[in-house]
């Protein structure tokens, strides 16, 4: 065996073009599945990926900025006495302060240059906040608290929500006598509480009942059900005239056996829809408890909380309030983008179209 | 199309059906006194205008008229010696599928779309046989060979929109003989095809009949089709049967005037015509029945008779019977 045809050895593997990169971009929604799985990953992994303990607080480094911020100094004019409150002294720095800063051999009329600021490190890349504790780890257990709100909350509203639609949309096949008023009734109380201001009541709830995460998910699956109702009734009052409900009425089948085997399927796609769309929504909902102090209790890391800690120092270190409020809005818009997407996807009217 | 046995008793019997709809111009009698009987093997056509309650009938039937605005007021509909009026909803369904079955009018829209075709053949099956999990494949593939269903193992597994129109025809039909009903009902089975398919599959549904010895009856325009296929015709007319009897005795002597007129409005292929026969005057409003014959107002042959009273049934010939008064 001397020689072996190399052809046979070739790489089946070709660059892709611009064109067909472009068309994957435009027909699939790309970044926010990076985004979302991201989240999610980060979020079930959280200890793993977190470089410091999030509860972790260490004074002397505190509110240190972000890796690429450099130091920040300021040239002192060295003064005897310094009035504090006069906006005339401001540059100027007393005898006693100087030496207190390092500056042990600083004299009256000199100017020194004083860090005001110390410069980020890699040590801890989204800075820390005002008590020293990492921003990047404290968001990363903060993906966490969303992950959980999502999971918890919006399957045991979606549960609640899909069935509460079925049997309304069904309730006269189901109860001949009286599953129209049974009908009524879940529409009105749907109705009902698209009409509590959810945010008042939320701030109510956690008065009465005291805060934990218990009745914040227990709120937010309240605030996450009432969006299925409605839309599942309307999807099932007109698949139950279709021929091939008919037929399976013809062929003997129950009403049940209708409504979870040949009309549930056919709503699953608007529950997506809706579900993508509501997740949004919801850690926006927990965002805002948490920054309104009804939500995830310090020193717990939740994203809201986070901005509520930094809105203080805003002036001082952004970064505090940056983050966490940037991780609220990538997510909610990723999952905005996500639900178009896959309402767009879902239509059978657009599904031929590129 | 053998000749049916008469000696044996009928495998359905319907009397005085009445079914009425509850509306906002009064009450709607969509059917109004049908009788008819079916034996077994044997095809009864069933021809009127739209609106004539061909539809409501076979509805009725099957127990199958949304209540309200609908009711059925008097009647009983007997199946294998059981009145189906007298069954509760539970027991009904029961029936349903396994010992009547009906073939619906439209193809493209009775298949579910999220469900495999094998999945959808063998619901009936599933619900009114205690079969084994793994049989319930094995028995899909027979029913879908049973309709000529090529390559029948591969399409078990498609979705409805992977099929043609003629071959969802025939799954509809599969589903429809999968439990070996007694009765089967094809509600204008064949409008939504075209003639090629058509043909092939009236073929079709008359083999299965022939193999299994079920009654079928058949509701259809199209004359051309009661020809081939049934062994007595019942004309519709405003909710009742006008005129019934065998193929033959009917198309040769039409003896009810709204047959004779029916008749004359088919085309026939050796005359040459300019312009094409049709009935004059429009059926009558059925919240508003007149007394006497509903076709009175549209009848060439009418009488004074005819307004007073509805006429009854009247012997034309060995089963073929007509209600028209001019018979008296």
């Amino acid at each position: 065996m001397a020689e072996v045809s190399t052809g046979l050895r070739r790489s089946r593997f070709r660059a892709p073009t611009w064109q067909q990169v472009s068309y994957v971009l435009r027909r699939w929604p790309v970044a926010p599945i990076v985004i979302l799985s991201v989240l999610v990953v980060v979020g079930v992994f959280a200890p793993f990926f977190a470089p410091h303990d999030p509860l972790l607080t260490e004074l002397v480094e505190r509110n240190t900025p972000p890796f690429w911020i450099g130091v920040q100094t300021e040239f002192r004019l060295v003064a005897q006495q310094v009035d504090k409150l006069s906006a005339e002294d401001r540059h100027k720095i007393s005898l006693r302060d100087a030496r207190k800063k390092g500056f042990a051999d600083a004299k009256v009329g000199e100017t020194i240059e004083l860090t005001v600021r110390p410069a980020g490190s890699f040590n801890h890349i989204f800075g820390t906040d005002q008590t020293g504790r990492d921003i990047l780890s404290r968001a990363i257990f903060g993906a966490r608290v969303s992950l959980m709100v999502t999971a918890v909350s919006l399957t045991s509203g979606l549960v609640i929500g899909v069935a509460m639609g079925l049997i309304a949309g069904y309730a006269d096949q189901i109860f001949p006598r009286w599953g129209k008023h049974l009908d009524e009734g879940i529409m009105r109380i749907v109705e009902i509480t698209f009409a509590v201001p959810t945010i008042l009541v939320a701030l109510v709830i956690v008065i009465v009942f005291g805060k934990s995460f218990i009745v914040l998910l227990g709120l937010l699956a309240f605030v996450a059900w009432n969006a299925f109702p409605r839309n599942v009734r309307a999807e099932v009052l007109s698949l139950k005239t279709t021929d091939y409900v008919a037929l399976a009425k013809i062929s003997g089948a129950s009403s049940f056996r209708i409504l979870f085997v040949h009309i549930f399927p056919g709503v699953i796609n608007t529950v997506l829809v809706i579900a993508t769309l509501r997740v949004g929504q919801l850690i926006l909902i927990e965002a805002i408890l948490s920054f309104l102090g009804a939500g995830v209790q310090p020193p717990k890391p939740a994203w809201g909380a986070m901005v509520a800690d930094g809105r203080e120092y805003l002036g001082d270190a952004w970064w505090i309030a940056f983050f966490p409020g940037m991780g609220i809005f990538l997510v909610v818009v990723s999952l905005n983008f996500l639900g178009d997407w896959m309402r767009d996807r879902f239509d059978p009217r657009l599904r031929q179209l590129d | 199309m053998a000749a049916a046995d008469t000696s044996e008793a009928p495998v359905l019997k319907v009397e005085n059906l009445r079914t009425y709809f509850r509306t906002r111009w009064g009450e709607v009698k969509a059917v109004d006194g049908v009788n008819f009987e079916l034996r077994k093997g044997e095809t009864l056509g069933i021809v009127g205008e739209s609106g004539s309650g061909k539809s409501v009938t076979m509805l009725s039937m099957m127990r199958l008229i949304p209540m309200p605005p609908g009711r059925i007021v008097e009647g009983s509909i007997t199946l294998d010696g059981e009145d189906l009026l007298q069954l509760s909803e539970s027991e009904m369904s029961k029936i349903r599928g396994s010992k009547i079955a009906l073939i619906i009018q439209d193809p493209m829209t009775s298949l579910n779309p999220v469900l495999s075709i094998g999945n959808q053949v063998t619901e009936a099956i599933r619900i009114h046989q205690d079969i084994p999990k793994r049989s319930v494949m094995e028995k899909a593939l027979e029913v879908l060979r049973k309709v000529n269903i090529p390559a029948a193992e591969s399409r078990v597994r498609d979705y409805p929109h992977q099929m043609s129109g003629g071959m969802r025809q025939r799954v509809v039909g599969a589903i429809g003989i999968s439990c070996q009903p007694l009765v089967l009902i094809a509600d204008e089975p064949t409008t939504s095809l075209d003639v090629t398919i058509q043909a092939q599959y009236l073929k079709l549904l008359r083999d299965l009949q022939q193999e299994s010895g079920m009654s079928l009856i058949f509701i259809t325009h199209d004359f051309g089709i009661v020809a081939k296929m049934c062994d007595r015709v019942a004309v519709m007319y405003a909710g009742r049967i006008v005129e019934m009897g065998t193929v033959r005795d009917l198309f040769n002597n039409p003896s009810h005037p709204y047959s004779e007129a029916l008749l004359a409005s088919v085309p026939k292929m050796e005359e040459d015509v300019d312009r094409l026969y049709a009935i004059e005057g429009q059926p009558p409003l059925l919240h508003d029945l007149p007394v006497g014959c509903a076709f009175a107002d549209r009848c060439q042959y009418v009488m004074e008779r005819c307004r007073e009273e509805y006429p009854p049934e009247f012997p034309v010939a060995e089963g073929h019977y007509s209600a028209c008064w001019r018979l008296a």
